[in-house]
C-alpha cells in the first residue's frame, strides 16, 4: 500500500496542490492516504521549520499545517508562509486547542481550521471550501 | 477522570474505510507500531519526572489516535497531556496503565472488526 508516497505531478493534474505538515509519523501518512485523490500532495514537513521552507519552495495552493510542531508549530509557521508564499491557502489542523489560540491564528492569516478526527472528506470538504474564499 | 468514550469511533473509521479497506489495513499496524514505541517513552519519561516529554507524547498520541478513530486512547492521551501540562505527574504512572489497557482493546476491537469482515465470517 501507498502511503505518503506521492506520484510527481502531471501536466493535466488539475488537482490543486497541497503541502501536509504535522510532526507525527502516522498523521502524515493518514493525511496523505485520504487527501491524495482529491489534492496533488507536494511536500510532507514534520517540523516547523521544514513546512516554511517547503511552502516558499512550492508555493502550494494549499498547506495545511499542525498547530503544535517542533520549531513553534503554527503560531511561527503561519506568518511565514503567509509573507512568504502569499497565495498559500493555509488552513490549520488543531488538536483541542483553546479558542484564543484558533483566533490568534485566523487573525495571523489562516484560512479555517480542522480538528483532528474528523473524517477524510470532511477534511477534503474544508479544504476546498476554504480554496473558494 | 473523564467519562469513558468509546473505544472506536465508528464515523472516523467508516470515513477510512470509505477509501477502500486496504487504506484501514494499511494504517492499522501503522498506528499500532508507533503507539507503542510512545508507550515505551513514556514509563521512563514519567518516572524521571520529564513533564514535557509526557506532554509531547501524549499530545502526539491523542493526534494519531484520534485520527484512527481510537477514540478511547485519544481520550486518555488527553487527560496525560493535560496533567503533564500542569506540571504534576503524581496521577501519570496511574493514567499511563490505563492507556496500555485501552491500547490493548483497541487492538483487539480492530482485530474483531477485521474478522467479522472477512470472507466467510458470520453476518451481522
Amino acid at each position: 500500500m501507498n502511503l505518503g508516497v506521492h506520484q510527481p505531478a502531471r501536466g493535466d493534474d488539475l488537482r490543486p496542490s497541497l503541502l501536509i505538515a504535522d510532526d507525527d509519523a502516522f498523521v502524515r501518512s493518514a493525511l496523505s492516504a485520504q487527501l491524495a485523490g482529491d489534492f496533488h500532495i507536494v511536500a510532507v514537513a514534520r517540523s516547523t521549520t521544514e513546512a516554511v521552507a517547503l511552502a516558499e519552495e512550492h508555493r502550494p495552493t494549499a498547506a495545511l499545517i499542525d498547530v503544535e510542531m517542533p520549531g513553534g508549530g503554527a503560531r511561527t509557521a503561519v506568518p511565514q508562509i503567509v509573507a512568504r508564499s502569499p497565495d498559500t491557502c493555509v488552513v490549520i489542523l488543531s488538536g483541542d486547542e483553546s479558542r484564543e489560540v484558533v483566533l490568534e491564528l485566523l487573525t495571523a492569516g489562516a484560512a479555517a481550521y480542522v480538528r483532528k478526527g474528523i473524517t477524510g472528506a470532511q477534511l477534503s470538504e474544508t479544504l476546498t471550501a476554504a480554496l473558494k474564499v | 477522570m473523564t467519562p469513558e468514550r468509546p473505544i472506536l469511533d465508528e464515523v472516523v473509521i467508516a470515513g477510512l474505510e470509505s477509501f477502500g479497506g486496504d487504506m484501514l489495513a494499511g494504517l492499522v499496524p501503522l498506528y499500532f507500531d508507533q503507539a507503542a514505541g510512545q508507550l515505551s517513552q513514556l514509563g521512563p519519561a514519567i518516572a524521571r519526572g520529564e513533564a514535557l516529554v509526557v506532554r509531547d507524547t501524549a499530545h502526539s498520541l491523542k493526534g494519531s489516535s484520534s485520527t484512527l478513530g481510537a477514540s478511547g486512547v485519544a481520550c486518555i492521551s488527553s487527560e496525560l497531556e493535560a496533567v503533564a501540562k500542569s506540571g504534576d505527574l503524581s496521577t501519570a504512572a496511574e493514567l499511563l496503565g490505563s492507556l496500555r489497557s485501552r491500547l490493548d482493546e483497541t487492538s483487539d476491537a480492530f482485530r474483531d472488526r477485521t474478522n467479522s469482515r472477512s470472507p466467510g465470517s458470520p453476518q451481522r
